[in-house]
């Protein structure tokens, strides 16, 4: 059975952009073992030759015509923004000075 | 005139009367609402009531008929939406804490056709976090009961809206299926549930879990009121690229077609499963006798490949998560943990805004998805996702419609099963496959399992799967079962306040 350890779980955490305390990740380390543990027997499958699945294309499947329409007015964006000044959305700072 | 019992009309039952005069929409909706004051202390089907909106709804569809407009096929009917769907004006959270105080500023393609159509929206329907579950449990918010029995599961993702509808609470909800969410749920409450082929309705609208397999689809009390939410909610749609262009037939119509020598396939060994509920099983049986009767042909038919549906679909519906609800990082819309650094701001806000079960499939499908495992597990699956969706076409040559009970088990006790979510992962086996490979499927009320002292009677439901886009036999055969038995027209004994 594969086993997930702690530090492990928090390297995915990361990628995923979760924090994790040591509990939750050890919490969550000890359940996906078993659930990979289940997922690997996909690797007994024989898919010699076989493409990965991509949806049929159908004609009926369509892009809708290249027309520009009218987009949501900002106030109506930015009243859902947690953080707003000067008609923008405040963010922390992202850049070293 | 005998009083109605308004609660007790179906959709078509109650649009007729709205049309013709017989009923006031806003008649309707109070009785409605007033069935719900007494049903939500216990059920809590309602993440969020809509009063104000419905009761303008209602006397918007009373006015355009005193001023002699034709109303939509939906005109006055109360229906309930799973919390999944953008609802202008009207909270969204899709039960999750992360989009806390998100009202959104535009109606999804389902909302607006739903009010183009008449419908008056009572309000968002409760619902496992981002539809991760198969108990209506994994929610920061109360979670839905079960009418049948309050201490028991209303099942999952789409829990909400199948008691709402057992409960009598609304005429009809809307659900979201991604492997089962709306079928399980469904048979779990007694009621109704199809999931449309994958493209027949739109995802816009429809918050993203697993885009390749994520489609919406009506809970009711039978097969006809399913057709006509359906007829409404099916076609193209400019804003999914996914929705197919595909030619809408009448699918109420459908219910009354008889198609001779229809053949329904069983999958025998899909049935030798350990956790198998003999009273499930028992009432599988009689329903295939019941289709036998009714002038069907049995036929046994192989899926070499089923047995691997529910790690397929765990492998793809987390990668397809772990993509999807990336956008949830407190920007933009919904809840923020504010923090000194983008980065901080991300992690703390995803760590306060999402709940266990979700952060579980993150990390799943963040494996899945890495470099090192990419290979053995994402592309693998996505071979045997083939390999399935091969089966079900090789299967289809040889019957038109496909038999299963819908889940293993009836209903179970709340609390019961969260604490181990492969199992609850297990108990997905008989829906999965649909979703997998872009079928159509219906749970169907099939009986009650019969009263012991460890539990009460609680619904079983029947599974049918039709090929993609064979909604018109699917709903056929489904009716000719339904015509042929009462179990839809039971009713749970719900506690009203």
């Amino acid at each position: 059975m594969p086993v997930v350890s702690r530090l492990e779980c928090q390297q995915l955490a990361t990628l995923a952009r979760l924090s994790l305390d040591n509990d939750e990740a050890e919490r969550l380390a000890s359940q996906l073992g078993p659930i990979l543990a289940y997922l690997e027997q996909l690797q007994a499958v024989d898919t010699t030759g076989v493409p990965e699945h991509l949806p049929p294309a159908r004609p009926g499947s369509a892009l809708r015509p290249d027309v520009a329409v009218p987009p949501l007015a900002t106030a109506q964006v930015l009243a859902n923004a947690p953080a707003v000044r000067n008609d923008q959305i405040v963010v922390p700072k992202f850049k070293e000075d | 005139m005998e009083p109605v019992d308004i609660v007790a009309l179906t959709v078509r039952e109650l649009a007729t009367h709205v049309r013709d005069g017989s009923l006031r929409a806003t008649d309707v909706l109070a009785a409605f609402e007033s069935r719900a004051d007494a049903t939500e202390p216990a059920v809590q089907a309602y993440l969020v009531r809509a009063r104000s909106q419905a009761a303008a709804a209602a006397e918007a569809v009373d006015a355009a008929r005193a001023q002699g407009r034709t109303l939509g096929p939906l005109g006055g009917v109360p229906l309930g939406l799973k919390d999944i769907f953008v609802t202008e004006g009207l909270s969204t959270r899709c039960g999750s804490r992360i989009l806390e105080g998100w009202i959104p500023p535009y109606d999804g393609t389902h909302a607006k056709r739903l009010r183009d159509a008449g419908a008056v929206i009572m309000g968002k329907l409760a619902m496992d976090e981002f539809a991760m579950g198969s108990s209506s449990e994994n929610t920061p918010y109360p979670a839905a009961k079960n009418p049948w029995a309050i201490d028991h599961v209303p099942g999952g993702s789409s829990g909400g809206s199948a008691a709402a509808v057992a409960a009598g609470s609304c005429a009809a909800s809307l659900g979201s299926d991604t492997g089962g969410s709306i079928r399980q749920p469904a048979s779990f409450c007694g009621v109704v549930g199809l999931k449309p082929s994958y493209g027949r309705v739109s995802r816009h609208g429809m918050i993203a879990f697993a885009s390749s397999l994520d489609q919406a689809g009506p809970l009711t009390r039978d097969v006809r009121d399913a057709a006509t939410l359906l007829q409404v909610l099916a076609g193209p749609d400019p804003h999914d690229a996914t929705c197919l262009d595909a030619p809408v037939p009448d699918y109420v119509q459908a219910c009354d077609l008889r198609p001779k020598g229809l053949r329904v396939g069983v999958h025998r060994e899909a049935l030798v499963h350990d956790g198998l509920d003999p009273a499930v099983a028992r009432a599988f049986e009689q329903a295939l006798e019941v289709w036998r009767d009714a002038g069907a042909t049995l036929v046994d038919i192989e899926l070499p490949h089923a047995r691997h549906a529910v790690a397929t679909y765990y492998v793809l519906c987390t990668a397809e998560a772990a993509s999807n609800l990336a956008r949830y990082d407190g920007i933009r819309y919904g809840h923020r943990e504010a923090r000194s650094s983008l980065r901080e701001t991300y992690e703390a806000t995803r760590e306060v805004g999402l709940s266990a079960e979700v952060k579980r499939r993150i990390l799943l499908g963040t494996f899945v998805l890495r470099k090192d495992s990419y290979a053995a597990y994402y592309g693998q699956a996505q071979k045997v996702r083939r390999l399935i969706t091969q089966d079900y076409e090789a299967a289809f040559g040889r019957c038109d419609v496909l038999a299963s009970p819908t889940s293993p088990v009836p209903g179970f006790r709340c609390g019961e099963r969260n604490h181990d979510p492969l199992t609850m992962y297990l108990s997905d086996v008989f829906t999965i496959g649909a979703n997998l490979a872009g079928l159509a499927g219906i749970s169907l009320p099939a009986g009650l399992s019969p009263a012991t002292a460890e539990r009460p009677a609680l619904p079983i439901g029947v599974q049918l799967l039709a090929p993609s886009l064979a909604e018109p036999t699917l709903l056929a055969a489904a009716s000719m079962f339904e015509d042929a038995t009462t179990h839809h027209q039971l009713r749970p004994p719900v506690e009203v306040a």
